[in-house]
């Protein structure tokens, strides 16, 4: 009788290293360029960071959204409370990209699993989100510098409007 | 649809109009009071909740891909309790409810008391009745005709956490009764009963068959149609679909708006502007999803049994485009298991680049053919996926065939023999090496066998004879049958693998001796080696053992064998001697060890023991298995029972120096 091997051993389909690390740093990022101007900005991120880190740890998606979007309204506090502009577009493009990273690092976790070789796929991915992010603060800072001229209030509604219709559209 | 187009014509109206009042002020007549902004705030706020919810409410539609780096998994017998009940009753019943469970473990427990007790069957049909029979109350009392009682408050608070409906606690209860009276290894009545049935394959993770194998009609190609290129090569599996990955991100632009609109802060104003940059990158699909080639290298084709392979898999993408995301899974032998490295990689590859991967496999006896890779591609921002099915550009197989090595201990043949000169001992005097009896010299007799002592003494001339040893013509039957792909653990040698290794080693054992072995399968596919001996004879053997399809190493579907059996004995000639290996893990291999015993063909069982006791299923599996054993011992066939911790040497040599009689 050929002896076997015990080939049972459960496959980890858990998040990946790397993309868990990203996430970290994204919430963490998220955290520290809001977290120092207002309690409840403090509260919310601290919250969402938290929730962000168990749902890397056990792999749940519904986790990694819920701490994302915490980061996000603890970022929109800060905002709120006359934060300035460049923390808190930074805390809100942080804290899209750990979704973005946290919802990657399951996925390619579950599909690929932990042994196998993911490094070049996350790293084009991150990337790619990374440069996305840094461009949209770029534009919503020059936006800020721009047009710090006192345009008419109805001219900004329009607008608001304008870009809400487009959204709903798009999604 | 509508809504969209209709949303999206004012969404730009809107967006002219506001880009007009920027630039000329007081195009626009009218300003906007605080009740108008603080609705649409409010409206945009609700419609961000909207979001959320169908975030929340939403699953993400990726790909499952397949568990390939595990072998198929196979049950012990009783993994269905209803089928092995099903099995002590004569006939078969339409549905299944709580009346025939009684039944059948009602014969169960008659047929054990009536082998191993000191019952007959009507005595035991009365102890049964009377609840004589055991110790257990639940159980005497299942199974006759008093009242069943109640479990203790405490095991019923216990069974709370257990999940055990009172049924099932009666069959275990019973059950153990029954394995208790047949002397097996017996399980305490109460304790532990979950904690075991949670090691059966149902609650693993990777069976292939059902979830793990994904929903893929392409996966199971024939080699044929592997290698053929063209068309075939790459299909897609499911078209381009959105994953879901990005849904809801438009409730950062949302809020934004709704918020900043509210308190007036342009920070959070501008916080849209983020939204809206994520929210139409992951429209986009920036990149979309495209096809590779692979291509897959061994280390060996022909490793020897338990040998390491090392498997390299080079991916390449042969389009004009930037691949962003590359999810593989490679085609792993179903029967294969990988022990090193995984069989899996994600890449991102520029145009005509190619990357490689490897890991290791652990080579098995059979023909293994690598299935399709299975490739889950997304575009750059991962919203879109698309699954597709490859193959690799050469088809790639790798062959196994172990090496004959002789039994150290002899495997007993019965007395019946051929014309060839052998080691079945015959009732016969002749030449030989045993004395067997002297008689009265007849002319022509050789010098060298007169007994010259008695000349000397009596002046008589005799002659002496020795025992004659006969060759014996010997046929292997191995039970390939679905009933017989059985092993104790889901991952350890089934029995038919356990079978056919030992096949190999009885035919090496008896043609070593002068025997004339062939090789035949119960199966559904026709597998048929003619008795013979000799190096060519030996190849054949070797190869067919091997790499015959009716043995793989990989259960088929369920299919009849009847027909074949009945070719079967046609071919046997008169006087072929069986050597039955099967786990008698179902009532056909029974059937057949007593049929062919009945023709005239005298049948030795070898049967590799399959069975586990985790759950009362696999208890009763095992009682019925038992009964099977010493049913065919009681009718005067020899059965080597063997058990899975021991070699088949082992089994053999205990069943020589006569322990399981």
């Amino acid at each position: 009788m050929s002896e076997a091997t015990d080939p049972g051993r459960a496959i980890d389909r858990s998040p990946t290293r790397l993309g868990r690390w990203a996430t970290t740093g994204a919430g963490v990022v998220a955290l520290a360029s809001v977290g120092l101007y207002s309690w409840p900005a403090l509260a919310a991120g601290t919250l969402g960071l938290s929730l962000l880190l168990v749902g890397l740890v056990r792999g749940t998606g519904g986790l990694v959204d819920g701490g994302a979007f915490a980061l996000f309204v603890g970022a929109v506090l800060a905002g709120a409370e006359g934060a300035p502009v460049l923390p808190v577009l930074v805390g809100v493009a942080a804290a899209v990209l750990a979704w973005d990273f946290g919802g990657t690092a399951i996925g390619v976790g579950a599909q690929l699993g932990r042994e196998a070789d993911t490094v070049r796929l996350e790293a084009a991915h991150l990337g790619a989100s990374t440069a996305v992010g840094v461009t949209v603060l770029g534009v919503g800072f020059g936006l800020y510098r721009v047009g710090t001229g006192g345009q008419p209030i109805a001219a900004l509604l329009l607008l608001v409007i304008a870009a809400v219709l487009l959204v709903e559209a798009l999604s | 649809m509508n809504y969209r187009r209709l949303a999206s014509l004012l969404g730009v109206a809107t967006l002219g109009l506001g880009l007009v009042a920027m630039v000329v002020p007081g195009v626009v007549p009218f300003g906007p009071g605080p009740v108008l902004v603080w609705g649409v705030g409010g409206l945009v706020l609700l419609q961000a909740l909207r979001v959320v919810g169908a975030r929340r409410r939403s699953e993400l539609d990726e790909a499952v891909t397949p568990t390939p780096e595990l072998p198929t998994a196979t049950p012990p017998p009783g993994e269905d309790l209803d089928a092995v009940l099903e099995g002590f009753l004569d006939t078969r019943g339409v549905a299944f409810h709580r009346g025939r469970a009684r039944e059948g473990l009602r014969s169960a427990a008659v047929a054990v008391l009536a082998r191993y007790g000191t019952y007959s069957e009507v005595e035991a049909e009365a102890a049964l009745d009377a609840g004589t029979w055991t110790d257990d109350r639940v159980a005497a009392a299942f199974l006759g005709e008093g009242n069943v009682p109640p479990s203790p408050p405490l095991a019923r608070v216990r069974n709370r956490f257990r999940s055990e409906t009172p049924m099932e606690r009666v069959v275990r209860h019973t059950v153990d009764a029954i394995v208790a009276a047949a002397g097996l290894d017996a399980r305490s009545g109460g304790s532990d009963g979950t904690a075991r049935r949670r090691g059966t394959v149902r609650g693993r993770e990777s069976r292939r068959t059902t979830a793990g194998r994904g929903p893929s009609p392409t996966d199971e190609t024939t080699p044929g149609e592997d290698g053929s290129g063209g068309e075939d090569r790459d299909t897609l599996v499911r078209a381009s679909h959105p994953t879901g990955h990005w849904r809801g991100v438009s409730v950062v632009a949302l809020v934004g708006i709704g918020a900043g609109v509210l308190v007036g802060e342009p920070a959070v104003l501008l916080a849209a502007v983020v939204g809206i940059g994520f929210a139409a990158y992951a429209r986009s699909s920036a990149l979309p999803p495209g096809a590779v080639s692979i291509e897959r290298t061994l280390e060996t084709d022909r490793p020897d049994p338990g040998e390491t392979v090392e498997v390299t898999v080079t991916v390449a993408n042969d389009t004009v485009r930037y691949l962003p995301d590359l999810r593989l899974v490679d085609g792993v032998p179903e029967a294969l298991s990988v022990i090193d490295g995984s069989p899996r990689l994600g890449t991102a590859l520029r145009p005509g680049e190619r990357a490689s991967f490897s890991y290791a496999i652990e080579a098995r006896r059979g023909v293994h053919t690598f299935g399709r890779a299975r490739l889950v591609a997304r575009d750059l921002p991962g919203s879109t996926e698309q699954e597709r099915s490859i193959a690799a550009r050469t088809a790639t197989t790798l062959t196994c065939v172990p090496s004959l090595r002789p039994l150290t201990e002899p495997l007993p043949l019965r007395g019946q023999a051929t014309q060839y000169v052998g080691q079945v001992e015959t009732p016969r005097g002749g030449d030989g090496v045993e004395f067997y009896a002297t008689r009265e010299y007849r002319r022509g007799d050789a010098l060298s066998r007169i007994d010259w002592h008695r000349r000397a003494r009596t002046g008589e001339l005799t002659t002496v004879e020795f025992r004659e040893e006969r060759a014996a013509r010997v046929v292997l039957v191995i039970d390939a049958t679905a009933t017989a792909y059985r092993s104790a653990e889901p991952y350890e040698p089934h029995a038919v693998d356990r079978a056919v290794d030992a096949a190999g080693r009885i035919y090496a054992s008896l043609t070593g001796s002068g025997d004339r072995v062939g090789i035949a399968a119960l199966s559904a596919e026709e597998c048929w080696l003619a008795p013979g001996s000799g190096v060519d004879h030996a190849v054949e053997a070797r190869a067919l053992l091997a790499t015959h399809p009716a043995l793989s190493p990989v259960p088929g579907e369920r299919r009849s064998t009847t027909h074949w059996q009945r070719r079967l004995r046609k071919r046997l000639q008169p006087g072929t001697q069986v050597v039955f290996l099967a786990p008698l893990a179902s009532a056909s291999g029974d059937r057949f060890a007593r049929e062919f015993e009945a023709y005239g063909y005298p049948v030795t069982v070898v049967s590799p023991d399959p069975t586990a006791d985790r759950t009362p299923g696999h208890r009763l599996g095992r009682v019925a298995r038992t009964l099977r054993i010493s049913g065919l011992r009681a009718a005067g066939i020899p059965v080597v029972d063997w058990p899975r911790d021991r070699t088949v040497d082992e089994a053999i040599a205990r069943h020589n120096e006569g322990w399981e009689r």
